[in-house]
């Protein structure tokens, strides 16, 4: 079973396409990891084992007749449940919605299936990908394995700590103030948030439509780029979805970083807000590895963090009421707390103020693009401490602010977190690497040259 | 704030069902914005638009011939 756990995608791709991986013993042995370790974890609020079996052994059929139907073929994967799968129930991981059946696919669902994926289920996530973690719901909330018992991060945490365990090597995220590149940073793996637009929210359960994106969370870069390959296009029904041709983005993935110039926001994490003193560190030591790489890394200044915060705050929350608001005045009990208070924020605020937030909007996202042009990615942090325990009320809220993620759903330009090493204790560190719009590929280039020189991600957690 | 201003409020908001701790959420989001707001920049010029514009998509184009 163990031997099976920290595949990737690529590499489980690469062996069911040569007949030496059968998708049903690797579905089924991943089946097994989870009995054995979601009970402690937490990962799914929905397995669905019987259908990734179907999904496996047709897989597994068409493999055997010479088929292969894309990247995908055969590969295990988990949703966050805020995504629709037809029949399937979408809860948002909240009683509101626990009897909520979806009746068509997601577009992001229909790709994954039409690239071979094979489905194992809905993954936990903060209530409505903005209350979390919370203990009040009806499913319990996911818990990081580094640690044994940490906060993983959210509000994808269930995709996070799935990966993190070994329980699928692919799955997909929301991320409307940070809530893919969240996780990622607190459970050592890689999440993408691409440029707005880029990836269809059709089907998936709106935070705030201004702001969301999906995207794909895995193990390395590598997988990420195969699956935002999978996901990326033009939707037309989406009226956010960009008709921007899609590139090739593993075709310069092995470039290095020789003559890029990477530009350092320090000032995010050394003077807006202060990290804890081994995230400092390993944002400066990262900056100096890419040194040595070949890229010239230079500081450069975008408005302060606090303004970019206090913007997506606005817009998030304003639009997140609009959208909750029947359900908050007639059935507010059957919100757990936290996402209650959180959604009902947004009622405080008026009209005139969300105006004047999108028109700050406006102004900080000219701001970080005028910098951009004399880069080619910016090197910064995703979160500013290694995670606390998940029975840290405390704790959490504070990690919940102290964060350098919401300035790139403001400007949606691609931005990706990573890991960037470990405390002494084992705890995961992370950074954020951003791009221009539309350069996802550039973004993951700078990522695959920094993976490979230090290789964080061949750790996995001790216990699992 | 009074119970009755708050309920008036709520009400506006579209909450007025909300009893209780709930309408008391309410109120601690009333606070909250009061102090968010303070952020939102107060040189706005008249001609900074929001950054969500209102556009028809092209395939709609159309016009004299």
């Amino acid at each position: 079973m163990t031997e099976f756990a920290f595949l990737g995608i690529a590499e489980a791709a690469e062996l069911i396409r040569g007949r030496k991986l059968s998708p049903v013993e690797y579905t089924k042995a991943l089946l097994a990891r989870i009995d054995k370790l979601d009970n402690r974890f937490h990962a799914f609020i929905r397995l669905m084992p019987e259908r990734a079996l179907e999904d496996a052994r047709k897989a597994e059929q068409e493999v055997m007749a010479g088929k292969v139907r894309g990247p995908l073929h055969g590969v295990p994967y988990g949703l966050k449940d805020i995504i629709d799968v037809a029949g399937v129930p979408t809860t948002g991981h909240s009683k509101v919605l626990i009897e909520n059946m979806a009746t068509a696919d997601a577009p992001v669902t229909t790709r994954l299936k039409e690239a071979g994926g094979v489905l194992l289920g809905k993954l936990a996530t903060h209530e409505f990908a903005i209350g979390g973690p919370s203990f009040d719901l009806p499913w319990p909330r996911a818990v990081n394995p580094w640690g044994g018992n940490h906060f993983p991060g959210g509000s994808s945490s269930g995709s996070g700590v799935g990966l993190a365990c070994g329980m699928f090597p692919a799955a997909l995220g929301s991320d409307t103030g940070g809530s893919i590149r969240n996780p990622a940073s607190m459970c050592s793996i890689t999440g993408m948030k691409a440029t707005y637009g880029r990836v269809s929210r059709r089907g998936v359960f709106p935070l705030a439509f201004s702001l969301d994106h999906v995207g794909p969370m895995t193990r390395n870069v590598r997988d990420n780029v195969l699956l935002l390959q999978i996901l990326a296009g033009h939707d037309p029904e989406d009226p956010g979805s960009a008709d921007v041709p899609v590139p090739d983005y593993s075709a310069d993935l092995d470039r290095g970083v020789k003559g890029l110039r990477i530009g350092l926001i320090r000032h995010f994490y050394a003077e807006d807000m202060v990290a804890h003193p081994e995230q400092l560190a390993a944002l400066d030591a990262a900056a100096e590895t890419l040194r040595k790489l070949g890229a010239e890394v230079r500081e450069i200044r975008l408005p302060p963090e606090a303004q970019y915060a206090a913007c997506n705050r606005i817009i998030l929350r304003s639009e997140a009421f609009a959208i909750h608001r029947k359900w908050l005045n007639e059935q507010p009990g059957n919100y757990g707390e936290l996402a209650r208070q959180r959604i009902m924020d947004g009622g405080a605020i008026s009209a005139a103020d969300y105006i004047d937030a999108l028109r700050m909007r406006g102004r900080l996202t000219r701001a970080a693009l005028a910098v951009f042009k004399d880069i080619d990615v910016a090197l910064t942090s995703s979160s500013l401490d290694p995670p606390c325990r998940i029975d840290d009320a405390e704790g959490c809220l504070h990690l919940y602010a102290r964060q350098t993620r919401q300035p790139f759903n403001i400007t949606g330009q691609p931005a990706l977190a990573m890991p960037a090493g470990f405390t002494k204790e084992g705890l995961p560190l992370s950074l954020q690497l951003v791009g221009h719009p539309w350069q996802e590929a550039m973004v993951y280039r700078v990522a695959q040259a920094y993976e490979q020189a230090t290789r964080w991600v061949d750790r996995h957690p001790p216990d699992v | 704030m009074q119970q009755d201003e708050l309920r008036r409020i709520a009400a506006d908001a579209g909450l007025a069902k909300l009893e209780g701790k709930h309408l008391e959420g309410f109120e601690t989001a009333l606070n909250t914005h009061r102090e968010q707001a303070k952020a939102l920049p107060k040189d706005l010029h008249w001609s900074e638009e929001s950054s969500l514009v209102f556009q028809l998509p092209s395939s709609v184009a159309g016009g004299n011939k």
